[in-house]
């Protein structure tokens, strides 16, 4: 019987000659490597930390992006393959609910992440099989679609809380800020060129899926490299949470009612199709361009909402963006099938988070301490949950129902809720000027 | 009186157009390999991402054909040849103690004649997307066999043929200053028992060039003439279209171990490196690459097993396919001795080794099944030869080319890259390997024929978890890219002795001791004293 060392002898002694001088010898015991930096990574180059850091963010906001623009697209291609309306909104519910479970993390566990990419990226390759598998069994498609859903669940919930990340379904006025703008406009731009390259709607948002999930898996093995040691720039573990009023609340659940909807009432309009460079681009495609143009504007606004605010008074641009806000969905279904019209629409749309720059104009104004308690509308809470957004996420399901009976209808019902809220956001701006005077 | 003043060495744009350095012109051909794999895996990307559905969802099948066809093209012969031929540029004359290759001339003549020869064989490409009708990309698959090839219409596919010969061409100088280099122009201290392993590789890969690439040349052109002047070599009224498989695979399976010869010499000279021992069985290790060297040119049969071609002749063919595996089977034997009891360092360059070792034994293996006719006969154009080729590849190849340009990235850019990135990009390109290509495998051996832009529904899992497989691949290269761009861009400079251990001190092959040399410039480059004239001074 031979010990370790015995056997690494009988090892050396039938080998040949090599150029390396001494078998055996590890390169560490050479005295002629000086001391290393204490930075770097086992043997080998430094690591200028920066590029690492870099390529995370990047990939993981592109993630971030990219689900956000599959998300805008889900119902055209369930429903395509089967799948009714009510089931889509349930998906939208739990998908909103797993991301308010999970939200708040702005230092997100490494492996929470990691895991919740790798759901996701499986989610999303599980769903571009769905076209095959629905014609062979039904209840292979539903577990695939639920399968799915969990997956992309699994990202919203253990996903980070980056500039993308805390956008979701249930976007309020708080659409576009020019970061989040910029990286939902650099997610988008491949989707167009896809749908208007693709043959079919399907082929387009199944390539869209593939090339996602592999964005997914590529997320998962940077953070299994590292990840984030520090929080995204502009974002803070310890800034505060502001706590929605219910203007907020009611105003986005009438929203979010349709919000996923949106994409299958315009791409049903044929007469909505663009040409672009000679090409009649595909109504997925043409529906991208207007999403683009929200997103153009909300960056705009983002920019110069301020100065607006400060010339026509909080009251008034709270007042403009609720109404922007609510017209919209009733407006999607109802108004002049025309690119231009559409094109109009969706940018004024996007004007709505003026009100968000509204709000917070007026609450960076002193406040005198003792009208704090009679505030109608943005109250803070650095640490509690607030329940009342729980209540949002289970605006798609209502949708999906409402949708499934009349169309028409689901859109009416969220300009009709939209318009409630927004009025209860101009009815405390008011309250809040009384107070203040 | 001897004029001892020696010219400075140009500098800016001029120095990059004019270089005769070894190392500069090295630099050219890893740049354009960088350039041509990023074109060329765009290619594979179309191609898989039509194979997302069952249909022609996005390209249409006449584009899909353009795009596996310019695909292998480029990458075969502007993206692995290159990058091989670079690197050796770069480290053969170090290795061996020369001051530069033979022919300095001869070998930037070989480096410029690649980027025509690129523009020329994606010349179609180009003309596509610019909508000139007459100028399409060739769709023939890259084998180009007749009759398809000879009847396609319009310049694209004879442009790519002139691409193709002008490749051919440089690809040739470039063996023959290998070869004299090696032989003539060794250091006192490089006596042939001492030639290190990768320096052996390129010397049997610079003569299978030789033989291979000639008949390459040869062939091309006589289709070109078939195609413009009416000569008959391959139509059925004259030499008969198996006659252009015959001469294309007597040039096309040598040209595989063109490509995987340095492969498997980086692997054997960095493998130790990072495993604390000596390479296991050194001499044992060149004598299988001198036995693949001449192996290679009996097996080219077995690619025309479904020809019909004389079953005597088809079973000399199996025999010697069969046998070439053996001294591959040698050298991955001595590769897991040589880890045994070792001192592992994963490192970068190390994991990229072992992912080509791992993935070399699935591709390899299943490419012995293929030696066999009858397997050959139900296998043949399906996807698992696509799967198992690819696994050879991208999975060694690819990754040990991978290993040696991060091992000797200081050496070559003067910088150092980001070790962590480094490590993301293997894991991205070994799972996307597998993920892409193992699937392959498995629709292949249900039958699913190769080359075909539709296919049955019931293959949809497989290819998508391909296709996603492939992005991954894909983005695993943008990731490469990033950090080199980056480390180019303000990745912290080499410093004399900082390139770690794995590198340098006991067991460090020589060509690290260009960094310590007198006349070093900061960026490790040599000093500013052209080559010529440091060969005119010796």
């Amino acid at each position: 019987m031979t010990d370790g060392s015995d056997r690494h002898t009988d090892v050396e002694n039938l080998e040949t000659a090599g150029p390396l001088p001494e078998p055996g010898r590890g390169d560490d015991a050479s005295p002629t490597v000086p001391a290393r930096n204490p930075r770097d990574d086992g043997d080998e180059p430094r690591t200028p930390d920066a590029s690492h850091f870099v390529a995370v963010l990047a990939s993981t906001t592109g993630f971030e992006a990219a689900v956000w623009v599959l998300l805008r697209y889900v119902p055209e291609y369930l429903q395509a393959t089967g799948v009714g309306a009510p089931a889509i909104g349930a998906f939208g519910t739990f998908w909103l609910a797993a991301r308010w479970f999970g939200r708040g993390r702005n230092a997100p566990a490494r492996w929470r992440v990691i895991a919740g990419a790798a759901a996701a990226a499986v989610g999303l390759s599980l769903w571009a099989l769905i076209p095959e598998l629905v014609a062979g069994s039904a209840v292979t498609a539903w577990l695939l679609v639920a399968a799915g859903g969990v997956g992309v669940a699994a990202w919203a919930h253990a996903g980070p809380d980056g500039p993308v990340g805390q956008w979701s379904l249930d976007d309020g006025d708080g659409t576009a800020t020019p970061d989040r703008a910029g990286w939902a406009l650099a997610a988008l731009a491949p989707s167009v060129a896809i749908f208007a390259l693709a043959r079919s709607f399907q082929a387009g948002y199944r390539v869209s899926l593939a090339l996602a999930a592999a964005l997914g898996l590529t997320v998962a093995v940077l953070w299994a490299a590292g990840g984030l040691d520090v929080s995204p720039p502009g974002r803070s573990s310890s800034r505060p949470r502001r706590r929605a009023s219910l203007g907020d609340v009611v105003g986005r659940f009438g929203l979010t009612t349709v919000s996923l909807f949106v994409v299958v009432a315009v791409t049903s309009l044929p007469d909505l199709s663009v040409v672009v460079l000679g090409r009649r681009l595909a109504p997925a495609a043409t529906f991208g361009l207007f999403l683009a143009a929200e997103l153009v504007t909300g960056a705009a606004v983002a920019r110069v909402g301020p100065r607006v605010v400060d010339a026509v008074g909080v009251r008034a641009a709270t007042a403009y963006a609720s109404v922007a806000a609510a017209a919209f969905p009733l407006l999607v279904v109802t108004a002049p099938a025309s690119p231009l019209v559409f094109g109009a629409l969706f940018a004024v749309y996007g004007s709505r988070s003026l009100g968000r720059v509204a709000r917070e104009r007026a609450e960076a104004l002193p406040e005198p301490a003792e009208a704090l308690p009679a505030r109608a509308g943005a109250d803070r809470d650095d640490s509690a949950p607030d329940r009342r957004e729980l209540l949002v996420a289970t605006a798609p399901l209502l949708g999906g129902v409402l949708y499934a009976v009349n169309p028409v209808l689901a859109f009416g019902a969220a300009t009709a809720i939209g318009a409630v809220g927004g009025w209860e956001r101009v009815r405390a701006v008011d309250a809040d000027a009384s107070a203040d005077r | 009186m001897t004029n001892t003043q020696t010219p400075t060495k140009p500098t800016g744009v001029k120095r990059w157009l004019t270089t005769v350095d070894h190392r500069d012109v090295g630099r050219l051909y890893i740049a354009l390999a960088a350039v041509a794999g990023a074109w060329g895996g765009l290619d594979a990307m179309a191609v898989r991402t039509e194979l997302v559905t069952p249909g022609t969802g996005v390209w249409g099948a006449q584009t899909y054909d353009a795009f596996f066809t310019t695909h292998g093209l480029t990458m075969l012969f502007f993206f692995a040849t290159p990058l091989a031929f670079g690197l050796a540029n770069v480290v053969v004359p170090l290795l061996i103690g020369a001051d530069d290759m033979s022919f300095p001339r001869v070998n930037a003549l070989a480096f410029w004649l690649l980027p025509p020869a690129l523009l020329l064989v994606r010349a179609g490409t180009i003309g596509q997307l610019a909508g000139i009708s007459w100028l399409a990309p060739p769709a023939t698959g890259w084998t180009m066999y007749p009759p398809m090839s000879a009847e396609q219409a319009g310049v694209g596919l004879d442009f790519a043929l002139i691409g193709l010969h002008l490749s051919g061409m440089s690809t040739v100088a470039g063996a023959i200053n290998l070869v004299v280099t090696i032989v003539a122009e060794r250091g006192d201290g490089t006596p042939w028992h001492r030639l290190d392993i990768f320096t052996w590789s390129m010397l049997t890969t610079a003569g299978l060039v030789l033989f291979a690439f000639p008949v390459l040349g040869s062939t091309v052109v006589m289709l070109l003439l078939d195609r413009n002047v009416g000569t008959t070599y391959f139509a059925v009224e004259g030499g008969g279209p198996l006659l252009w498989q015959h001469l294309f695979w007597f040039f096309g399976h040598p040209e595989v171990y063109i490509l995987v010869l340095p492969a498997m010499g980086i692997v054997s000279l960095l493998l130790p490196r990072f495993a604390g021992r000596k390479l296991f069985g050194f001499r044992y290790v060149v004598y299988s690459t001198l036995a693949i060297g001449v192996l290679s040119f009996g097996v080219w049969g077995h690619h025309m097993f479904a020809t019909g071609i004389d079953p005597r002749l088809r079973a000399s063919f199996v025999a010697v396919s069969l046998a070439i595996a053996v001294p591959s089977a040698v050298k991955t034997f001595n590769w897991i001795a040589t880890l045994w009891n070792g001192r592992v360092r994963l490192t970068v360059p190390m994991l990229f080794c072992l992912g080509a070792v791992g993935t070399f034994v699935l591709g390899g293996v299943t490419g012995v099944f293929l030696a066999a006719a009858p397997v050959d006969q139900v296998l043949h154009g399906t996807y698992y030869v696509v799967g198992h080729f690819h696994l050879v590849l991208v999975g060694m190849i690819v990754s040990a080319l991978f290993a040696a340009t991060y091992y000797w990235f200081p050496l070559v850019t003067g910088r150092l890259y980001d070790v962590r990135l480094g490590r993301v990009h293997f894991w991205l390109t070994l799972g996307g390997t597998l993920l892409a290509f193992v699937p392959m495998l498995l629709v292949g051996q249900l039958g699913l024929p190769r080359r075909m832009a539709t296919y049955p529904e019931a293959f949809v899992p497989l290819q998508t978890v391909a296709t996603v497989g492939a992005y991954v691949l894909g983005i695993g290269q943008v990731v490469w890219l990033w950090n080199v761009g980056s480390a180019l861009w303000r990745g912290d400079r080499v410093e004399a002795a900082d390139v770690g251990p794995g590198h340098r001190g006991v067991g460090a092959t020589p060509e690290w001791t260009a960094l310590d040399s007198p006349d070093a410039e900061p960026d490790g480059r040599r000093g500013d004293a052209a080559p010529w004239d440091r060969r005119r001074e010796r």
